[in-house]
């Protein structure tokens, strides 16, 4: 892999992980140990209890499909040096930080759900997903794609189908589907701006940075800021993506282009985080949350989402709506 | 006969085409296989495949297809 030298932002990044990683696995050790304390009595702690409590497990596929593969790293562990094992677990135990300190979220589950992540799944898999049991991360086909674990946005995209999944449940396909995807950017940006100690402002606004292999004309699989403009490549084609709702595309690919018309929303985030200020994730991401949980139903579309935003946005209610605006999109 | 395969989605969200030549008896056994795929169940990331077959045309999600069928797609995709 090209891993010549180690650019500062990356060095600082890991640091940051490495603090939010601690600071979580002390968290969710104090919680086991006050639950263990409630079921059985003024007993004290065993190790076992402790280990028990796992918030995250990575596991290696070693270039197979049967998941979840053969357990390779669990909190506690040193890294193990394969950057897809290191970089799956930094990446899991910075977003369930996320979730926890941003968002008071304990987990996928609100309920301290381990969080189950394979790495090197099958072979050329230009691939990441959520199974509704665990994430599974390809290494790409080493050509166009390299490893999916190495932006952390994808990282964070992932686990947030899970949360998504197990609150609004938003049906993926059309509007619906689309908004999902979009969701799952949203909370993986602002994972990566966290990380990168980024406002809204100062940020780049891309997801999937990094992942192309040299050679590929592009910086990245799709920007929230200016939607379709993150590759132009011609063995990959054009950036599909739109930011418009003019512009919607009305196709049967891709569960109704739900990877295509996310620009939509994705864009109407970046205005709205950016109107907001601060980061992302603790200003218009709070929202954002806010509007997820707010217990809107399975097909809920742009409207319906955009109105759910500008309920939960309280004194920032303008800034929402005119962001929603400025992509075609009217909350009533 | 030609399997033609149009994988879209994914996280990336790039289309691949492709299409790989069968024999008739293959082809015949991949009919009926194609037939026996449930309904599309869309899932967050799973690339969706667009399958046809003649005139029988299918779209599945990766997570639907069986092991043989999906070395068969690949191979159509190069
Ligand atoms: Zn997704």
């Amino acid at each position: 892999m090209r891993h010549a030298f180690v650019p500062d932002y990356l060095l600082e990044r890991v640091r940051a992980m490495d603090d939010a990683h601690c600071a979580r696995c002390a968290d969710l050790t104090l919680e086991h140990d006050r639950r263990f304390r409630a079921t059985r009595g003024a007993q004290s702690l065993t190790a076992t209890a402790v280990a028990s409590g796992k918030p995250w497990e990575i596991h290696d596929a070693e270039h197979g499909t049967t998941l979840p593969g053969r357990l390779v790293r669990s909190p506690g562990d040193a890294a193990t040096g394969d950057d897809a094992t290191d970089e799956a677990a930094d990446g899991i135990a910075a977003a369930l930080a996320m979730y926890a300190e941003v968002y008071d979220r304990d987990s996928f589950d609100d309920k301290g759900a381990d969080v189950l992540g394979t790495v090197h799944y099958d072979q050329n898999y230009d691939n990441a997903f959520w199974n509704g049991t665990q994430l599974v991360f390809g290494d790409g086909d080493g050509k166009a794609f390299g490893r999916f674990t190495r932006p952390v946005d994808v990282l964070g995209h992932e686990l947030t189908h899970a949360v998504t999944e197990r609150t609004a449940g938003l049906t993926y396909e059309g509007q619906s589907g689309a908004l999902n995807e979009s969701i799952s950017d949203v909370f993986g940006i602002s994972l990566k701006q966290r990380l990168l100690k980024q406002s809204a402002k100062q940020a780049d606004w891309l997801i999937g940075e990094g992942i192309f292999l040299a050679g590929v004309k592009g910086t990245a699989l799709r920007s929230m800021k200016a939607p379709g403009t993150a590759y132009d490549d011609p063995q990959l084609g054009k950036d599909p993506q739109v930011g418009d709702m003019k512009d919607y595309v009305d196709t049967s690919d891709d569960n109704g282009g739900v990877h295509t018309n996310s620009g939509i929303p994705n864009r109407a985030f970046y205005l709205a985080a950016t109107a907001v200020g601060g980061s992302a994730a603790e200003g218009a991401g709070r929202i954002w949350y806010a509007a997820l949980t707010s217990g809107i139903g399975a097909d809920t579309d742009f409207a319906g989402f955009a109105t759910a935003t500008v309920d939960a946005a309280g004194e920032h209610a303008d800034d929402v709506r005119k962001a929603w605006q400025g992509v075609g999109v009217t909350a009533s | 006969m030609n399997l033609e395969v149009a994988r879209t989605g994914g996280f990336a969200g790039i289309s691949r085409t492709g299409t790989v030549e069968v024999d008739d008896t293959v082809g015949g056994a991949l009919g009926e296989q194609l037939a026996a795929l449930g309904a599309h169940d869309p899932r967050p990331d799973r690339f969706v495949y667009r399958l046809t077959l003649g005139e029988r045309t299918v779209t599945v999600g990766e997570h639907q297809l069986p092991d043989e069928l999906r070395e068969l797609v690949d191979r159509a995709l190069g």
